[in-house]
């Protein structure tokens, strides 16, 4: 009886070690070069990937496209990016419509040594390059940018003075429209040696960066890190097959998968630094869910390039600012588990569009479409705007930010006339309801008179239950009936 | 001793292709978005190309130290004091101003022409002894200091090594600007007039019971038959390799504190003759290879165009 017990004990032992043992392949990727190719940044869940290479005359920034075919060559990115000396690094939103990248020289002059620049996408080129300017950027090296998926946070790396040594990492937060000042992420992420390619995974949280500080195995190492309500935990490294004696940079997870790209120029490569591919990615970041569509004229199916907002309908904040491709009309953008969002579309000539997306905690890991169809500016299109909880004609809560984007809506088309249409479900008598969505109706006029906006321009009219959204009686489709609708005059 | 010359000379040019060779060599280790500090150098990978490299224009001011040296041969039959032996070398301070303009070859390498006002003042103080028409030796204290000017053209290549730090190597042209002036400025220590002693029996810069005194020459020399010539140099030829750090004052303001080194091929004047009062045929002392070199400091305002 003991043997066996033994037995047992050893083969539970083993089994456990096994486990662990989790075999991963390092593959390196099939577009690298015999020169330096690193810093890959995944857009559209992969489907691109920027880098970085130095395979023709100083470093530029090639991208590359996944095909059933597998990747395409490398093309060398047009448009006035890779206008300059030494270009790359570049960080792109997820929607692939906006990047920040490095450059000794972008085209125009810096504020010293390697800056950080910004570029839109723009009709299928990348233009519109910036200078990060003196919030961002120093007189000292700043490299190697890193974008949360909402866009607004960027990680960077610099060694200007005053850091911990060498160089670290800095953050700063904003919008396109600008950045707050640059800090230094402090410990236990930066050190007195360098700390390099921060990258801030899809969930916004698992960071990861490479260091040479002693402990590691060698030259720089990947090391990863949590944000967890403002600080971050302390640096891991992950040891073999990630690091090696060689340097390794630029640790990408991508989203809700097994794959992470990383840069490194261990022997056996292609030349210099490449691009490899770990896989299973023995440490994923947290699950998200990967909203992707196209935004469409809604009457000629005309792929349009429009303004996309996604707020947190809970804290009314905006969590990103993005913009569906000007050529294909794709949009494409990273939400959070345990949420609720308003995804807003706006373009002008448009009536704009917003809908409500609500993430359960559970709902992770998974990617969905949601197509945007945009009604042009004319006369008789309707939008829908608020829904009533049963029997009550007062606003929710909810409903602010949607009747926000009306007032704007008005406020920038002067000229616009509106009628605003208040409906029930089917249940009560005719003249309940008719009382009823005649309140609803005047609840959103007031809202909009009360903001500012001329009551000559509104008009309000309730239909009671004669012209339902739904026709079923189920409780589903009663409380989408419970509504007001916006209709353009003009 | 020619060839002695040459073999100094050329050690000091194969000082500077060393330090040029080292500059070229850091000079490939540029920043890139990869690496703050650079790519190391392989033979394969030199790219000129990394640096952003503004055409510039600029003003400087700052020190020389001069170095001179010389030869000196004494006919060992004529006796001579030892406060001779003190004008084999001399040093000194004086300024110099300057103008230059940087035109970029590529993104590391620049052609810099700069243009100065540049003063070579030296001199040297020197106790020892000196002999009297009779043959006595008395204490002396004898100073002496040359004052020239120069406008000195200097065409250079500027090695970036990165960002900030550069190396420059380059000839130099000194062309004399008014004429070389030479302070003597004997003091007999014992009491012993000057006109005692045949160095100094002038009259004309001297009367008897003066014991010491200051008189100014330009530099020349005196031939057998007693004919005096200039024999300032005043075209001269060297070489000059420096290293400056480039601190932003604003976007395209620099403060450049720049040290170099000026060896001067040329020598500041031809040899020069004394010679025996009573026979202008007896060269008493030579002096030869009048050497000048100079260490100059300088603060310069670069202006990025």
């Amino acid at each position: 009886m003991r043997k066996i017990y033994i037995l047992l004990v050893i083969f539970i032992a083993s089994s456990l070690l096994f486990a662990q043992q989790k075999k991963i392949d390092i593959i390196s990727a099939e577009f690298n070069s015999s020169y330096d190719d690193f810093a890959p940044s995944l857009t559209q869940n992969g489907r691109l990937i920027y880098f970085t290479s130095d395979r023709d005359d100083g470093q530029k920034v090639y991208v590359v496209e996944r095909t059933s075919d597998g990747w395409t060559v490398p093309e060398e990115l047009k448009g006035d990016v890779n206008d300059g000396e030494q270009i790359g690094s570049v960080a792109v939103t997820p929607d692939g419509q906006f990047m920040v990248f490095a450059a000794y020289e972008a085209g125009k002059e810096g504020l010293g040594r390697t800056d950080l620049y910004s570029a839109r996408r723009v009709n299928g080129e990348w233009t519109d390059v910036q200078n990060l300017g003196p919030n961002v950027n120093s007189y000292e090296w700043d490299s190697q940018p890193a974008l949360s998926s909402d866009g607004n946070t960027l990680y960077f790396a610099s060694d200007r003075p005053g850091g911990k040594g060498g160089s670290d990492i800095y953050m700063c937060t904003g919008t396109r429209g600008g950045w707050s000042k640059a800090v230094n992420i402090g410990s236990p992420v930066n050190s007195p040696s360098n700390e390099m390619s921060p990258v801030i995974a899809a969930d916004n949280k698992s960071m990861t960066f490479a260091s040479d500080k002693d402990g590691g195995m060698g030259g720089y190492d990947i090391y990863l890190t949590k944000n967890q309500g403002g600080g971050f935990t302390a640096p891991f490294n992950p040891g073999v097959p990630i690091n090696s004696a060689s340097d390794e940079f630029f640790y990408v997870a991508k989203a809700n998968s097994d794959i992470a790209y990383f840069s490194s120029d261990r022997p056996g490569g292609a030349g210099g630094f490449d691009i490899y591919m770990a896989v299973p990615n023995p440490y994923p970041s947290e699950a998200v869910v990967l909203v992707q569509g196209t935004v469409q004229d809604a009457i000629t199916n005309q792929p349009l390039g429009s303004d996309i907002t996604v707020t947190d309908l809970r804290t009314g904040k905006k969590v990103a600012d993005l913009r569906s491709d000007d050529v294909t009309g794709n949009y494409f953008v990273v939400l959070q588990p345990g949420k609720t969002y308003s995804i807003t579309s706006e373009r002008d000539g448009y009536l704009f569009y917003s809908d409500r997306y609500e993430v359960l905690p559970t709902e992770t890991g998974h990617e969905e479409t949601k197509n945007i169809y945009l009604s042009p500016l004319e006369s008789g299109n309707t939008r829908l705007l608020v829904f009533f909880d049963y029997d009550k004609s007062e606003l929710k809560e909810e409903s602010i930010p949607e009747l926000e984007r009306v007032i704007e809506f008005l406020k920038d088309n002067p000229e616009i006339k509106i009628q605003i249409e208040g409906h029930t479900d089917d249940v009560g008598t005719d003249d309940y309801n008719n009382k009823l969505s005649n309140e609803r109706a005047s609840s959103v006029k007031s809202y909009l008179i009360n903001a500012g906006i001329e009551a000559n321009r509104i008009k309000s009219v309730g239909y009671g239950k004669k012209k339902p959204l739904k026709k079923e009686t189920t409780d589903e489709a009663r409380a989408m009936n419970r509504r007001v609708a916006m209709r353009i005059l003009k | 001793m020619k060839g002695t010359v040459n073999m100094k000379y050329s050690r000091y040019l194969i000082a500077y292709f060393i330090l040029l060779f080292f500059a070229i060599s850091i000079g490939f280790a540029q920043e890139d978005v990869l690496r703050p500090h650079g790519k190391k150098a392989s033979s394969e990978d030199v790219d000129w190309s990394y640096k952003r490299n503004p055409f510039i224009i600029g003003v400087e001011a700052g020190l020389n130290f001069n170095m001179f040296s010389q030869t000196m041969v004494w006919d060992p039959n004529f006796p001579h004091g030892t406060v001779w032996n003190g004008l084999k070398s001399a040093n000194g301070l004086s300024p110099h101003f300057g103008v230059l303009v940087d035109v970029p070859i590529n993104k590391s390498l620049s052609v810099q022409f700069r243009v100065s006002y540049d003063m070579k003042n030296y001199g040297t103080t020197t106790n020892g002894t000196d002999y009297d028409f009779n043959g006595f030796s008395h204490d002396m204290n004898l100073g002496v200091d040359v004052s020239s000017a120069y406008i000195t053209l200097t065409p250079l290549l500027r090695i970036n090594i990165n960002d900030r730090l550069f190396f420059t190597v380059g000839p130099t042209f000194h062309f004399l600007a008014g004429d070389m002036e030479t302070k003597w400025s004997p003091n007999s220590l014992d009491g012993t007039q000057l006109n005692d002693f045949p160095f100094w029996f002038r009259n004309n810069w001297f009367q008897t019971g003066q014991v010491t005194g200051t008189a100014v020459e330009k530099e020349i020399d005196l031939d057998q038959n007693g004919n005096v010539n200039l024999v300032q140099k005043t075209t001269r030829v060297g070489l000059e390799g420096g290293v400056g750090y480039k601190i932003p004052l604003s976007k395209s303001i620099y403060l450049v504190p720049q040290g170099r080194f000026q060896l001067i091929l040329t020598p500041v004047t031809g040899d020069t003759h004394w010679r025996d009062i009573n026979n202008l045929n007896s060269v008493v002392e030579t002096s030869s290879k009048k050497m000048l070199n100079s260490i100059q400091l300088a603060l310069a305002l670069w202006f990025e165009i």
